[in-house]
């Protein structure tokens, strides 16, 4: 009982074990802010990746295609590991929107099978209310989606209502317009919504050549776009109609004459040439793992493509597979910043058993008297790891504290400091400079101490209000005080324009938390372990006799 | 010998004094060297010392005799190199892990010159951290009440019923050593061993420390109390010099 009194006494009255629980703070704050930040990046990456990929893709090595697709669909749909299946066509080209032409890829979906298997429908950016707020309407109660106006439906069926051409969902970066404001959003007023574009595509014959003399050109209207949140696929994406896209590309089933390659005589019969599909997405049954899946949807591809020997047999991949580049990079990342971070880490139990060895000279005397009125040497021991343990415990929970308070609140964070430093930093001045110049004047004049202390804390106010009403006035006009001190002064940790993604992920993941929480009060016990061995074998005599 | 008034009206858990044909203490040929900045320092010499239940003795002798380190021996605070100190004819060197620790806890009660109180802790808590290392955490609830009943009776009988809540800072010398007194009597224990007790105090307050021993002495208190003091020592029931590493009842010359 004696050693829970005492680590409550010594943890209240002891500056040394306060720095240490100090230090177990800030290393635990700052494992748990960078593992929650990294971690969050692969998470949404993770996220986006499979949000455009579906758990399992079926996929040509050709821009050419793969044929027969109809049949291998019907095939994996009857596998048990298999939900759903969707062909999909990708492929290269240009649009020319507002103007500017970019380089982009074109995926043909059905939309509705597509949707099935990604969360498609949750990327598109607009509804009919942002449509309601441009043009000021208001919805009519008896139709409350009036025709042409439903955004979210009109790009599911990818068929913009009362024009004579196809609808296209784009990547909302492939829109020029397209800017995000300091807060990572975008502006309906700027979309691209019921404009028109071209797009331009090289079609391809079954064996690679081009099909056309020249590239196919094809007007199409934007009914949506859509944000993945992953810039390089906002900025470089369209989805039109899988049917328009895979006849534009001449990948649709035809009968031709059939003719002799050596002679060019017209022979009986027709020749059939195979719809062809660059890809084929599903998903996984959620009984099954993703390997379980991909194991089975492997399996039947070869079985498939063994009675097919002139068809090149299309790849099976994960989505974790067909990322593994991009995603195994902010993952290598993740790893080297957190093993940097424990190292720097072990600080804190070098403080610790610092702390604590300072803490056992301190209290050699007491550890005598203890030992003198029956303390075993265990007991001693036990003293200083579960003293170890409670600075591990208050260190690791304020951590926590301080961790979730951060993270939680980073983008609001890291936008003050990017945009309200400089009048902050004002205020502190004025605050600070006031207090100053008080306490100058308030000594000069001859005050005591106390009433020289209230001559600065007058000052303080006096001209922090000052700055105050300075920067109030001005707030928000370009080019006066508060707009130029901002400018001036600030930090940009995150710029939310250009990233990839435009938030700092804002998520603690409890299990990390906890092995944080869990490693640092360990860490403390660890760091305590030695100074507590050395107080448990102190000669008691020698101990009484220190001095 | 004195004569031991009875226990049961101001201390009934004092033990009473009943005629016991084996010593409490008995030391027999107590050997004890250090070694200091390279040579050999022989300290005790075959010391051999009995203790009878109840009574007061009172070793004696110059700065670096030896006395503190035979009061460490007789309380299983050191080790010697050869030679026993039997508790109750039990061997407390030979006691079974732990027991020796127990020992220390139950059966003795140190009073040190400097009084050694734990300066974050409140005077009854000084008191109270002796019945505390008795205790485990789970059994601590139900020994609370009694152990904070019994040290705050031990303080009062002390004279320090006002100034349970000082620290010792706030205390001075005279009240630390009663406090330190209080400490070693909170486990009832067989013998107090008292180094020097009046040794940092004023003459005053010296004798008001002897007074207060002589109290505890008279209601049955076994006390062993080293000093270099005659005038303390002439209270004792027994004087015993310590001259050369050997104990005698001969005063020096």
């Amino acid at each position: 009982m004696y050693k829970l009194t005492l680590i409550l006494k010594y943890l209240r009255r002891k500056l040394g074990p306060m720095f240490a629980a100090l230090a177990v703070m800030l290393c635990t704050a700052m494992v748990i802010i960078v593992i929650s930040v990294m971690g969050g990046f692969l998470d949404m990456l993770q996220d986006s990746a499979k949000q455009l990929t579906g758990d399992v893709t079926v996929s040509a090595q050709s821009l050419t295609g793969f044929a027969h697709y109809e049949d291998l669909s019907i095939r994996l749909e009857k596998l048990d590991e298999v939900d759903a299946v969707s062909p999909v066509i990708s492929t290269f080209g240009m649009v020319n929107l507002f103007g500017q032409t970019i380089g982009v890829n074109i995926m043909g979906i059905e939309p509705e099978g597509f949707a099935r298997i990604v969360r498609y429908e949750d990327t598109l950016q607009w509804s009919a209310n942002d449509m309601f707020d441009r043009y000021g309407l208001e919805p009519d109660p008896g139709d409350p989606v009036p025709q042409g106006f439903d955004l979210k439906r009109l790009a599911m069926t990818l068929d913009p209502k009362g024009l004579d051409m196809p609808g296209m969902v784009i990547g909302i970066e492939v829109n020029p317009a397209h800017r995000r404001d300091e807060h990572g959003q975008y502006n309906f007023s700027l979309s691209a919504v019921q404009s028109q574009a071209t797009l331009t595509l090289l079609p391809l014959t079954e064996r690679g050549a081009p099909a056309n003399l020249g590239p196919e050109h094809g007007k199409a209207a934007v009914v949506n776009e859509f944000k993945s949140g992953l810039y390089d696929i906002d900025k470089s994406q369209v989805f039109v109609r899988f049917d328009v896209l895979q006849e534009k590309l001449g990948m649709h089933g035809q009968k031709t004459e059939n003719i002799d390659p050596e002679t060019g005589e017209t022979l009986p019969g027709v020749s059939v040439k195979p719809a062809r599909t660059s890809e084929l997405v599903l998903r996984g049954a959620e009984k099954y793992s993703l390997e379980q899946v991909h194991g089975a949807v492997k399996e039947e591809v070869k079985r498939f493509f063994e009675t097919r020997p002139d068809q090149f047999p299309p790849v099976v991949r994960t989505w974790k597979q067909r990322h593994a580049q991009f995603i195994n990079a902010v993952k290598n990342e993740k790893g080297m910043v957190t093993f940097l971070f424990v190292i720097i880490s072990i600080v804190a139990v070098v403080m610790v058993a610092t702390t604590f060895y300072m803490t056992v000279l301190e209290k050699t005397r007491d550890i005598g008297v203890l030992r003198a009125i029956g303390a075993s040497q265990g007991g001693i021991m036990g003293l200083f790891l579960g003293y170890g343990l409670a600075v591990g415990v208050v260190g690791s929970l304020l951590g926590l504290s301080l961790a979730l308070g951060i993270v939680w609140h980073l983008n609001e964070i890291q936008y003050w400091l990017a945009n309200h430093l400089g009048v902050s930093a004002h205020y502190a001045w004025c605050a600070g400079g006031g207090a100053l110049i008080g306490a100058v004047v308030g000594g000069a004049i001859g005050y005591p101490r106390r009433k020289a202390l209230r001559f600065a804390v007058l000052g303080a106010l006096v001209l922090m209000l000052a700055g105050l009403a300075g920067a109030w006035i001005s707030l928000d006009r370009a080019g006066d005080l508060a707009y130029k001190l901002n400018h001036a002064i600030s930090f940009k940790m995150w710029d939310p324009q250009t990233y990839f993604f435009d938030r700092i992920p804002d998520k603690v993941k409890f299990y990390d938390a906890l092995f944080i929480v869990l490693g640092a009060i360990l860490s403390s016990v660890v760091g305590a372990l030695i100074p507590a061995v050395l107080a448990a074998r102190l000669d008691p005599v020698e101990a009484l006799r220190y001095e | 010998m004195n004569e031991h008034a009875s226990t049961t009206s101001v201390s009934p858990n004092l033990p009473s004094p009943t005629p016991n044909p084996q010593p409490l203490l008995t030391v027999t040929d107590l050997h004890k060297h250090y070694r200091i900045g390279g040579q050999d320092l022989h300290v005790l010499h075959g010391v051999d010392l009995n203790v009878d239940r109840g009574e007061w003795v009172a070793v004696m002798g110059a700065s670096g005799s030896g006395k503190s380190t035979l009061l460490h021996l007789v309380g299983g605070l050191d080790r010697p190199d050869l030679g026993s100190v039997r508790f109750n004819g039990k061997d407390i060197f030979k006691l079974p892990g732990g027991e020796i620790d127990r020992y220390r806890n139950r059966q003795v009660g140190f009073v040190f010159q400097s009084y050694h109180l734990l300066p974050e802790l409140t005077a009854l808590q000084n008191v109270l951290i002796g019945a505390m290392i008795r205790s485990s955490i789970p059994g601590w609830p139900i020994r609370r009440a009694k152990a904070r009943k019994h040290a705050i009776e031990l303080l009062e009988r002390v004279g320090l019923a006002d100034r349970m809540k000082h620290r010792p800072s706030k205390l001075s010398g005279g009240e630390r050593q009663r406090v330190a007194i209080a400490r070693a009597l909170v486990n009832e224990p067989d013998v107090l061993l008292a180094d020097e007790p009046t040794g940092n105090l004023d003459s005053e307050t010296g004798q008001q420390i002897m007074q207060l021993i002589a109290e505890l002495h008279q209601q049955g208190q076994t006390v062993v109390m080293v000093t270099h003091d005659h005038d303390i020592a002439a209270v004792a029931d027994r004087s015993l010099w310590l001259r050369e590493g050997s104990l005698t009842d001969e005063p020096a010359a």
